[in-house]
């Protein structure tokens, strides 16, 4: 009997398409991630012209047949700007979910299984690491390590880990006590079995939901660091920085920077979106 | 003595005592430090032969499920013993494993006690995976005969499905057959037929005894229908508010009933016949809270016989006839 929650994307997924995509989500948001992530591996060898390099074209020039994408204020080709950007965002937002997820679903699997004093502690452990700021945090880490994706991905995680223990915890609660968990404890499982193999599947799809928005989040704070200066060095190429750098070359009419820049992080975003809501879909055997 | 004890009994349970603690508030647990309990068992015996199939019956909150669940050591009990086919499962160093190989559970309600995500060959399966030695190849094989014999056949059409496309009967066939498939001693079956049409209840029924007869089974029957004891059980305990009040073979409950709430309990039980008009004896009023049971006999509140030494002293079991117990102060 798996309660059906009420989310805005899935609603406009299905608004538009009806039941019965799953298949298809799936399989679109795999191919926006494979496009961007082949892009962002490949970019050497497919990128016009050194997305680094001042003076390509004339600075601010709109989209045109020699820059599709238009150029900055300091003339520097977009496109090549766009292939080159994801490299550093997407790799420490995968960097970051995976950090996360690996930490925060088996401890909330575990400490909600057990309850006690055990779950009681580890709450509170958890609410107080929820209670910082994240880009304070991020901020802090990387001021004393330096910058590098790792450091990144990891300052982002920390703050993260809580968001899937909260989400994982509160269904374990209620998942285990239902009958079937019951009735595998006298089928001989031992708690492992239990919780991966019944209690898991269960609450993958809500994984896979904060999974998403961690991973847009991880983007805007990766982007975040660049715009105080803890990120990347400014002239490299990356959306983050484009996005936000290029907020100000909005108010003189060059709004091809933050389109292709914002377009890009959207897609990301989207990519992750589409895979969850088709998992969920599919791992509802009641709508396939 | 005690071999021959061992011997005739699968099961025994001895004073059996399961309190709940009650969940209280951080405000209330400051203003108050008495700890409150649920009295859902209190001090239940009961034996059943090897081979037999014992009821318990009561409404629901009387302890009957609590119990049933402490008999095949999914619940720990407050106090008491119970020993399965001559060892006592929460003294001696019992290998929980093999307790789950001896004793299993049939679960009360068929659409929650399966995975909805499991199909039904899996769900069967999981038993034999963590008891059993069986190769992959062997369990298959197990579980495609095991289909037959609840009738769940072609065994291979519902290998594959999922519970929600099975109806209501044939679920309680799985959740049986999950039960069973491993081969148990001592079965505890909790409200088999409570959930499933009246259409398909006696072929659910039949199909337990059936099992019961091929595999030996000792089965320890959990209904509040009297009419589902009588069809079923060899012997039948009436439970009423964590305690035993009468306790006998089925013919000597329903012919001799000797409670007053076992008479109520039977005179509850549709006749099919219009001609045949019968006092209704049911008891007043609701069943009281097992946090705070009443002084005396439990049943005083709402029993038609009550006078003062009802409400002062707790009445014993007593064996009025040979094998038939009764917990009141009227014999």
């Amino acid at each position: 009997m798996k309660r059906e929650y009420f989310s805005p994307s899935r609603f406009i997924f299905y608004s538009i398409l009806g039941r019965g995509y799953g298949r298809a989500f799936i399989v679109a948001g795999f191919s926006i991630i494979a496009f961007l992530s082949t892009m962002s591996i490949i970019a050497p060898f497919i990128s016009p012209h050194d997305p680094t390099k001042i003076g390509i074209g004339p600075s601010n020039s709109p989209p045109s047949p020699s820059f599709p994408f238009g150029t900055d204020q300091y003339g520097r080709d977009m496109l090549s700007r766009i292939i080159w950007g994801g490299r550093f965002i997407l790799l420490v937002a995968f960097t970051a979910v995976l950090i996360c997820a690996s930490i925060g679903v088996p401890i909330g699997l575990l400490s909600s299984y057990i309850g006690g004093n055990l779950d009681r502690s580890v709450s509170l452990i958890m609410d107080s690491v929820y209670s910082f700021p994240s880009l304070i945090l991020a901020v802090m880490i990387i001021s004393i390590y330096g910058t590098s994706v790792i450091n990144e991905a990891l300052a982002i995680a920390v703050v993260y880990i809580p968001s899937y223990f909260r989400v994982v915890r509160s269904q374990v609660l209620s998942i285990k006590e239902l009958q079937y968990v019951e009735a595998a404890k006298c089928s001989g499982a031992n708690t492992l079995s239990i919780l991966f193999k019944h209690i898991l599947p269960s609450i993958i799809s809500s994984i896979i939901v904060v999974a998403t928005v961690n991973f847009a989040d991880s983007i805007l704070t990766t982007a975040g660091l660049d715009f105080i200066g803890l990120g990347l060095p400014v002239n490299l190429p990356d959306w983050g920085i484009d996005l936000t750098y290029g907020r100000f070359e909005l108010a003189s009419g060059s709004w091809w920077v933050i389109l292709s820049s914002g377009t890009m992080i959207l897609l990301a975003a989207l990519g992750f979106s589409l895979i969850s809501e088709g998992y969920a879909e599919r791992q509802n055997p009641k709508i396939r | 003595m005690h071999a021959t004890f061992t011997d005739e009994f699968m099961v025994s349970v001895e004073g059996l005592v399961k309190y709940f603690p009650v969940q209280k508030s951080f405000i209330s647990q400051l203003i108050s430090r008495k700890r409150e309990y649920v009295h859902a068992v209190d001090s239940v015996s009961f034996q059943i032969r090897k081979g037999k199939i014992h009821a318990l019956v009561g409404e629901s909150g009387s302890g009957k499920t609590t119990t049933g669940k402490v008999t095949v050591g999914l619940i720990e009990p407050t106090s008491g013993k119970v020993v399965i086919d001559g060892r006592d499962i929460f003294k001696d160093e019992v290998d929980r494993r093999e307790l789950r190989k001896k004793a299993q559970y049939i679960f009360q309600d068929p659409n929650s006690s399966l995975n909805p995500r499991m199909k039904v060959g899996q769900a069967l399966e999981e038993p034999l995976i963590h008891l059993s030695d069986a190769t992959k190849q062997e369990r298959k094989e197990i579980v495609m005969k095991m289909l037959e014999d609840v009738n769940l056949s072609p065994a291979a059409s519902f290998y594959s499905r999922y519970p929600h496309e099975l109806s209501g009967g044939q679920r309680q066939r799985v959740v049986i057959a999950r039960a069973l498939i491993i081969q148990p001693k001592y079965v505890v079956a909790d409200e088999p037929v409570a959930m499933v049409d009246a259409s398909v209840r006696a072929q659910i029924m039949d199909l337990l005894i059936t099992m019961q007869k091929r595999l030996g089974l000792t089965i320890l029957l959990i209904t509040h229908d009297l009419a589902v004891a009588s069809y079923m059980a060899d012997t039948i305990s009436v439970m009423y508010l964590g305690k035993i009040v009468e306790q006998g073979s089925t013919e000597q409950i329903f012919s001799n009933p000797l409670h007053p709430y076992t008479n109520a309990l039977i005179s509850s039980v549709p006749v099919p016949d219009p001609k045949v008009k019968r006092e209704k004896q049911i008891p007043h009023g609701e069943v009281p809270s097992a946090i705070r049971p009443p002084e005396g006999c439990r049943f005083n509140p709402r029993c038609p016989y009550r006078f003062d030494r009802c409400t002062r002293e707790v009445p014993e079991l007593l064996e009025l006839e040979e094998g038939h117990f009764v917990s009141c102060f009227l014999y």
